[in-house]
């Protein structure tokens, strides 16, 4: 069996030099030492080396079990067995397992070596690191109470939402959600119940530490015991008086995590976390066993409370560690417990999506299915660029095609249809909560919305880059009716305007976050504070909508005088405050404008990536971070390079949203199968072949009235207009279907409300419901077939080619011949059709 | 160029109307004329006008309120044979020839149509120049597309119509011939027609073809027919034209509605600057918007002599080459000096002076900009300020402010900031909340300078919009107090919309209409008012109370001799205070919605400040009431005796109700008068804070052929007025606890307060007892001297043991022959178990 060693490090690799910097504890320097900033930390690097003249660097990435996982420079990573690496000094000896087992954090200041199994037996291996004792999380002086004394409320789940973190607090007492508010917290616990909840005179009797030890009864239950280095520092802190802290208490200010990044082989591998934090006076300090753990997918990667990392099933998912109001995640990779893995020749990029979805596949040792036929291209791309299934014209004529870039061409030709700018209009007023009213007070009336929906079209008719589609509706000023692009302000539920529900809109929309948890407290998955919350509320505190020349027409405008929203805690105004981002001036000012430039501005990755995103999974079923709205650090891409590239692309292509999407339809990997092969068969994330979808509600039905060309009539619309056109919800006329199908109700901008989830009443509706039985029975098809005394085969390969865009089978058409009178009478073809149309390959896009 | 006398129209609120459709408005209102086809004619011809609707018999007349109509000849009632039938709560139709005068006046007309027995509610009529032809397609699809358009003369106006329909939107195209240069004007009255009553959903767009079948312009809302679109251009070739009219997709495609649709050469600017002048002042004006350009032109305003009302506009409709614009510009005339803006006039410095009064005339020409203006006021003088901006059709939405003249430290508020104003500031006195006028986006201000000294007064758009067509007037004025009355149908009498609209004499009899009272912008009534008539006609008197300036409803009763001739007449009810010295300025006002929306939020209603009065046929019976001998105490009950008259054979049944009660008094509701009976006994209950005042009180009568919560088909008459006065009640009651046992005896003792003395003794009874609680007799009697008064009572085995509350005392006062109940106190009286049981 080959070795995964690469030969030049053969003979050589035999000692192994560790070069550590680790963070001084609480920033206090050893004697005759400076402190070590956090800054200087970096990610441990190993050296690995022969003679002394000729080194090679290798990253460390994990270890597990008796094997350490290094990647080289060029980018290969191999796997290690340390079996016989053993602790060679002091250094190490005393956690010898704690070093194998958790990670390469050197525990003392000095020198070690480690020996390895490996062919070449190290020679003269030392190891060498410089630190300071990582100790224990009990302070050995003063207890802080944000340093020491919060973080152990937030470890203990005590402030977490379901305790007394909850808005009301639990069992009469509240502490803030995950800690946004320590001067609160300080009060609530030593001066709200004077003398019950801390007792200074004799500290152990503090209800505080009976409860959290179960010595009192607790609804929470047993959270530590008296030996846990929790208690001690909630009894420590007691004992000193339970004091405040003094105005330039050290804040954090980022944590840190190690390893950045882990892979794996093989399942039930087991890596420890270490986490560290940084504090505004400088210091950094080892905070693992006060941090939480989640994972995004535990079927790849599971984390426990103290940060254990176990592998399972083959794929990518993050960690996370949470301390303070700060959120970091590693990367996890798990690849096969077998090396047996090739890239199949074929799969060849064809642009750079190809290029930043196979390297992320081929790292992950995932294959790619094979390309898609002619047939489930066709029916793919014009689904998904019109909303409709290709006609048996369309279809004939593309498979007939032999010319080479017949596939390019069709995209060129699909996306300057007229259909093209109905899906996007659909789309965006699902996400703009577009929706008409007949009750002209609530500012929501249907001839805005009417409005608003042609404004939409129109965009996206004329390619408006979305830019300058997000810019006109964000910086809006004017009449709902003659500046439709105004409707952004006034599409809201029950017509109410209110700023912290914009702002919450704007940011889920186009930025792709979501800040509303933020309102009442720091974002406990994310980098959002309050701060940044009110800040950017306040962008949208001065936006009018008043009643204009008629009760259903409304002026949109701002105030510019008007005053900045308050923070909820203090009631201190926060002047308008980009997220992430400066604070504009904008005095006397609309500050949308100044926001509508910064949200837009191609300097704006958050925006540029978000909107690209949005347009990919459009024909992917799932962003590259998915919910398209929902980015966050807990929440990461799937494939950080090409969500990263999709937006830069787009700022390059000057948001020309059809030049992305025909680099997204041209790439192979949209033309990927969606039969999945051995190696791909656990991937959801990562494009490897193409996923089948449920059709949206409004495709679903357009594509039943198209494949049997009856129509769907729609109140208030002539006949002719498709489900698709329609300027608000079809539900709202009552189509069962629609509601039956998930179609959005348009309530909130969340990219989700158009739900795909297949349904048992679906399945029911379809079988015994009135739409595809009403519409066999309006249609006109086998009539006309039958009238032209059409051939079975042919009758039958039309109505294939009308749901399925495939001719059938042999197979399916002796069934056919075998179940069918001679000749087929019109019931046997209804029968047919309704099996066809119920069929899950009608349903589905694939 | 022409311009039309002088008219005044005024505005305002139908505000039962309002709270009926803000509440739940689960019946359609119904109307003597509910609609009338076709909506407009020819100056110098003659037109058939058909008006559909109910109670149609014996036609009499059909009246304009502005003249130049006359009726030649009616036809009918028959059975409403419109296929398109726009309502179907018009079965009937009167058709009338009606002669439209050469010189009759151009634009909106409203139209009375009466018959013996009735005056319907106006329809609104326009009268324009151009010959009209007919659309001629009979069902959707006829010319529903560029090469089915219909051949029209360029000069023409169609009368077309939308077929409703639920699967189809109706298109109506039409072709017409165009040279290039040619001005080419296109105006729709679609919405503005009010086609039917309160519909308002006709909301129709203009799609322009050229030769080359590309659309060359499209008009949707317009800012100065706001819901209905124009178009004009200047020809860019030669060829074939096409217009199309359509409805939007989703409003209310399944409406059928009709239009008028203004095909031709003539001048369509959009807004003119000045906008206003004085009387008798040759105007330079410029206008714009005009397909050709803008112009410069001149306009003779009329020299009125009455000072206009702060709605009142002249109807400037600009004429070229014998072609007139189909509706007018409006501008206003007033006496105050045209003050022209002079542009740079951003800063404090630029700021353009000017004294008061006067009328200050700009443009807000791009987005950001702000005019300022430069006043001195001295200490506590107080000055109005009217803005006309939306009011006149321009498409600025002003805000205004006043501060000092001098540069303003940072975060200094403005002394005053108004953006928009409420009906009644703006002087639409009659009207409801959920109106929304464009007038109402104008501002009105009363600033009263707290020191002497100059200030600035800024305009800007309120959206920060500015363009050459932003005009804007504000005429300043000393302040002038002000007031107006218009008739009222009082919340929980239904609609009561004949009363509401019409004034309704029959001969020999009575009628009478609620009158509400109104407060100007700035003004605090006080004193006394009283009322006056101008142009009743011989035979018709008014008799009206004087009320007191707080009181805002008023009763006024119109009196018709048997000799009274039938016809329609205008008359203005005006209120004046007593106090001769008081300078305030008075307004009559009634507004009619004929271009509603859903929910109530009229946005076209129209004013006026005549209102309509027809003496007609009398009705078949009269009412009579003597005066009551004593009056109401607070917490009491009276009795009045209604005594039907009926006129010859007439023996139908009747409803009689008051028609308006004073604040505080209630009123049991209608009593019905059965065939052969002749009384009906009123009982009104006065409130503990009713006002201690004397009221002038009637009731009303009316037939049940109609509908009489609506007052639409019956035949109505009212009461002479009688005083009733409302007084302190007699003596209060206050309860002692008390108690019995199931199955004993027991006692109440109430203590007595004495208000005023009364003659003899007084029965007094308890109300509201639990049940198994009866009061014994003999019931106690009481006088004005006695200071309690004991109740005996007895509870059964059966009566449910517990506390009970709101015990009252009924007192029963003999005065003058006439029983007064008044109730008092607030008892509790607790029954026990039988003890030791």
């Amino acid at each position: 069996m080959n070795s995964p060693i690469p030969r030049i490090l053969r003979p050589v690799l035999c000692s192994v030099v560790l070069l550590f910097q680790t963070p001084s504890v609480h920033g206090a320097p050893e004697p005759g030492k400076p402190p070590v900033s956090s800054k200087q930390t970096t990610s441990p690097l190993w050296h690995i080396w022969s003679d002394g003249k000729n080194s090679v660097e290798a990253e460390f990435l994990s270890l597990d079990g008796d094997f350490v996982q290094v990647r080289l420079r060029s980018g290969a990573t191999h796997r290690l067995n340390l079996t016989k690496l053993q602790p060679a000094d002091r250094i190490f000896a005393e956690k010898a397992k704690g070093f194998i087992t958790q990670t390469a954090i050197p525990t003392a200041t000095g020198s070690s070596s480690l020996a390895s199994s490996t062919p070449a037996q190290p020679t003269n291996p030392t190891a060498a690191a410089s630190s300071s004792t990582a100790g224990s999380i009990v302070p050995t002086g003063e207890v802080s109470f944000r340093r020491d004394v919060m973080p152990v409320f937030f470890r203990a789940n005590c402030n977490s939402g379901g305790c007394h973190g909850a808005a009301p607090g639990k069992d009469g007492f509240r502490l803030s959600l995950f800690g946004y508010d320590a001067a609160g917290d300080y009060f609530r616990l030593t001066q709200q119940m004077l003398g019950r909840r801390i007792d200074l005179a004799a500290p152990e009797e503090s209800l505080l530490l009976l409860k959290a030890t179960g010595d009192v009864t607790h609804t929470g239950g047993t959270l530590f015991d008296k030996k846990s280095a929790y208690y001690q520092i909630l009894l420590k802190w007691i004992e000193q008086g339970a004091q405040n802290d003094s105005a330039n208490v050290a804040e954090v200010t980022g944590i840190r995590i190690e390893p950045a990044k882990l892979l794996f082989q093989g399942p039930s591998k087991r890596q420890a976390l270490k986490v560290f934090a940084s504090y505004s006076d400088g210091s950094s300090r080892d905070i693992t066993p006060l941090a939480l753990y989640v994972t995004n997918n535990k079927t790849t990667a599971d984390i426990n409370e103290d940060g254990l990392v176990t592998s399972g099933r083959h794929g990518a998912t993050d960690v996370f560690a949470r301390f303070n109001r700060f959120t970091i995640g590693a990367p996890v990779v798990v690849l096969p417990q077998e090396g047996t893995f090739e890239w199949p020749p074929d799969a060849k990029p064809t642009n750079f999506i190809d290029e930043l979805v196979f390297a992320k596949l081929k790292h992950l040792q995932i294959q790619p299915s094979g390309i898609a036929s002619d047939e489930q291209f066709l029916r793919r791309i014009t689904l998904d660029l019109t909303g409709l299934p290709p006609t048996e014209d369309e279809i004939r004529t593309f498979v007939a095609s032999i010319k080479p870039d017949k596939r390019e061409r069709l995209a060129d030709i699909l996306l300057a249809r007229p259909e093209y700018a109905d899906v996007w209009a659909a789309r965006w007023g699902d996400w703009l909560k577009l929706l008409g009213d007949t009750n002209s007070g609530s500012g929501t009336d249907t001839k805005a919305a009417v409005a608003y929906h042609a404004w939409l079209v129109e965009q996206f008719r004329n390619n408006v880059p979305l830019d300058r589609f997000i810019h006109a509706q964000v910086a809006s000023v004017g009449s709902n009716f003659s500046q439709p692009e105004t409707n952004f302000y006034t599409m809201l539920p029950a017509g109410n305007y209110e700023p912290k529900a914009m702002a919450q809109s704007v940011a889920q929309l186009c930025l792709g976050i979501r800040i509303q948890c933020a309102e009442c407290h720091n974002h406990p998955f994310d980098r959002w504070t309050q701060d940044d919350y009110y800040g950017f509320v306040s962008f949208f505190t001065g936006v009018r909508r008043k009643m204009a020349s008629e009760p259903r027409e409304y002026y949109i405008f701002n105030d510019n005088s008007a005053p900045p929203a308050k923070h909820q805690l203090d009631q201190r105004p926060m002047p308008p405050r980009l997220l992430g981002g400066g604070e504009p001036n904008v005095q006397g000012k609309d500050p949308r404008n100044a926001l509508a430039d910064w949200l837009t501005s191609p300097e704006n990755t958050l925006f540029a990536t978000s909107m690209a995103n949005r347009v990919w999974s459009q024909f992917f079923g799932i962003g590259v971070v998915d919910p398209i709205d929902d980015l966050r650090i807990t929440n990461p891409p799937s494939n950080s390079e090409l969500f990263e590239e999709l937006g830069k692309r787009l700022v390059a292509y000057q948001f020309d949203q059809k030049r992305l999407i025909r680099d997204i339809v041209t790439s192979r990997t949209y033309q990927l199968s969606s039969r999945v092969t051995r190696s791909n068969k656990d991937d959801s994330r990562q494009f490897s072949h193409a996923p089948v979808r449920r059709l949206p509600s409004i495709v679903a039905l357009d594509a039943i009235s198209s494949a049997t060309e009856a129509e769907t009539h729609w109140n208030h619309h002539p006949d002719g207009y498709r489900g698709m056109q329609i300027y608000d919800t079809g539900r709202r006329y009552g189509s069962y279907f629609l509601a039956c199908f998930g179609q959005s109700d348009r309530e909130t901008s969340d990219a989700t409300k158009d739900n795909r989830e297949v349904t048992l009443s679906q399945t029911l509706h379809l079988i015994n419901g009135d739409t595809i039985q009403g519409k066999i029975q309006q249609s006109q098809v086998v009539t006309k077939l039958l009238t032209a005394k059409t051939p079975p085969e042919q009758a039958v390969e039309s109505l294939y080619l009308r749901s399925l865009s495939r001719k059938p089978s042999g197979e399916e058409l002796a069934v056919f011949k075998k179940l069918a009178a001679t000749p087929p009478t019109r019931v046997d073809y209804d029968r047919l059709w309704w099996a066809l149309l119920n069929s899950t390959e009608f349903l589905f896009q694939h | 160029m022409s311009a039309r006398p002088f008219r005044a129209r005024l505005t305002f609120t139908l505000t039962a109307l309002g709270l009926l459709l803000s509440s739940n408005a689960v019946f359609a209102i119904q109307f003597v004329v509910e609609y009338a086809l076709p909506r407009g004619a020819t100056r110098g011809t003659t037109v058939e006008v058909s008006f559909y609707g109910k109670h149609l018999a014996q036609p009499q007349e059909v009246v304009s309120n502005r003249g130049g109509i006359k009726l030649l000849k009616f036809d009918g009632p028959s059975e409403n044979k419109d296929k398109n039938l726009i309502t179907s709560e018009a079965p009937q139709c009167v058709t009338a020839k009606l002669e439209i005068a050469p010189n009759c006046p151009l634009g909106e007309h409203q139209l009375s149509l009466r018959t013996s027995e009735f005056l319907a509610e106006p329809v609104l009529f326009f009268v324009g120049t151009q010959p009209i032809v007919n659309e001629t397609e009979q069902k959707i699809g006829g010319n529903d597309s560029l090469e089915k358009a219909e051949r029209i003369p360029l000069s023409c106006t169609v009368h077309g119509q939308i077929h409703g329909g639920s699967n189809a939107i109706d298109h109506d195209f039409y072709a017409f011939d165009l040279k290039a240069g040619q001005r080419l004007s296109i105006e729709l009255e679609a919405a503005r027609l009010g086609t039917t009553h309160m519909g308002g959903e006709n909301d129709c767009a203009l799609r322009l073809y050229g030769p080359d079948g590309k659309v060359i312009a499209v008009s949707d809302d317009t800012a100065l027919f706001v819901q209905d679109p124009l178009i004009t251009i200047k020809a860019p070739l030669d060829g074939r034209y096409v217009i199309e009219v359509t409805q939007l997709v989703g409003s209310a495609a399944t409406l059928h509605t009709v239009y008028r649709l203004h095909v031709g050469t003539f001048p369509r600017p959009t807004t003119v600057y000045p906008l206003g002048g004085t009387p008798g002042e040759k105007l330079a004006i410029i206008l714009q918007g005009d397909g050709l350009g803008p112009k410069n032109a001149i306009v003779a305003l009329p020299d009125i002599k009455v000072t206009p009302g702060p709605i009142e506009v002249f109807e400037y409709f600009p004429e070229e080459n014998n072609q007139s614009a189909p509706s007018p510009l409006p501008l206003r005339i007033t006496a105050h000096r045209n003050i022209l803006e002079t542009e740079p006039n951003d800063t404090l410095e630029q700021a353009k002076s000017f004294t008061i009064p006067s009328a200050l005339n700009g443009v807000i020409q791009k987005p950001g900009d702000v005019d300022l203006w430069k006043f001195r006021a001295e200490k506590d003088q107080v000055i109005d300020f009217r803005v006309f901006a939306r009011t006149l059709g321009t498409p600025l939405d002003p805000k205004i402010w006043i501060r000092p003249a001098r540069p303003a430290t940072e975060d200094e508020r403005p002394l005053a900031e108004v953006d928009d104003a409420t009906l009644q500031e703006r002087g639409y006195f009659d009207g409801n909340s959920r109106w929304q006028p464009r007038g109402v986006l104008d501002p009105a201000l009363t600033f009263r300078a707290k020191e002497s000294g100059e200030y600035i007064l800024g305009i800007e758009d309120t959206r920060g919009l500015g363009k050459t067509d932003f005009i804007y007037r504000i005429e300043v004025d000393p302040h002038t107090d002000s007031m107006a009355i218009h008739p009222y149908v009082p919340p929980g009498h239904g609609y009561g919309e004949p009363r509401g609209v019409t004034l309704q004499i029959p001969q020999g009899n009575r009628w009478t209409t609620i009158f509400r009272i109104e407060e100007g912008l700035g003004t605090k009534l006080k004193g006394e008012i009283q009322f006056e008539a101008i142009g009743l006609p011989p035979g018709v008197t008014m008799v009206s109370p004087k009320v007191d300036a707080k009181v805002r409803e008023v009763p006024i009763q119109f009196i018709a001799t048997n000799d009274a001739k039938p016809g329609i007449s205008w008359v203005q009810i005006l209120a004046r205070p007593v106090d001769s010295q008081q300078r305030i300025a008075s307004y009559c006002q009634k507004a009619m919605v004929f271009t509603d929306r859903r929910g109530g939020f009229a946005w076209r209603p129209t004013w006026t400040d005549r209102l309509p009065l027809a003496v007609i046929n009398n009705a078949p019976f009269h009412l009579e009431m003597e005066q009551p001998p004593s009056g109401l105490t607070r917490n009491g009950e009276l009795e009045l005796t209604v005594k039907v008259v009926r006129h010859g054979n007439w023996n139908g049944p009747l409803e009689v109700k008051p028609d308006w009660v004073p604040a505080g008094i209630e009123h049991g509701g209608p009593i019905e008068v059965a065939p052969g009976q002749t009384t009906a006994k009123v009982r009104l209950r006065a409130k503990g804070d009713a006002a201690l005042a004397t009221w002038k009180f009637c009731v009303f009568g009316s037939t049940l052929d109609g509908i009489p919560v609506e007052g639409s088909g019956c035949r109505l008459a009212s009461t002479p007025f009688v005083d009733l006065t409302v007084s302190e009640p007699f003596v209060s009651v206050t309860f002692q606890r008390a108690s019995v046992e199931k199955g004993a005896k027991g006692q109440i003792t109430a203590e007595l307060k004495q208000h005023r003395p009364f003659t003899g003794s007084a029965k007094a009874t308890l109300n509201r007892l639990p049940t198994g609680v009866r009061l014994l007799e003999p019931f106690p009697q009481i006088t004005s001297n006695d200071k309690t008064c004991v109740f005996h009572i007895e509870a059964s085995s059966d009566a449910l043991t517990g506390q009970f509350k709101d015990i009252q005392a009924e007192i029963s006062v003999n005065e003058a022959g006439q029983t007064i109940r008044q109730q008092s106190g607030s008892g509790v009286l607790r029954i026990d178990a039988p003890r030791g049981k």
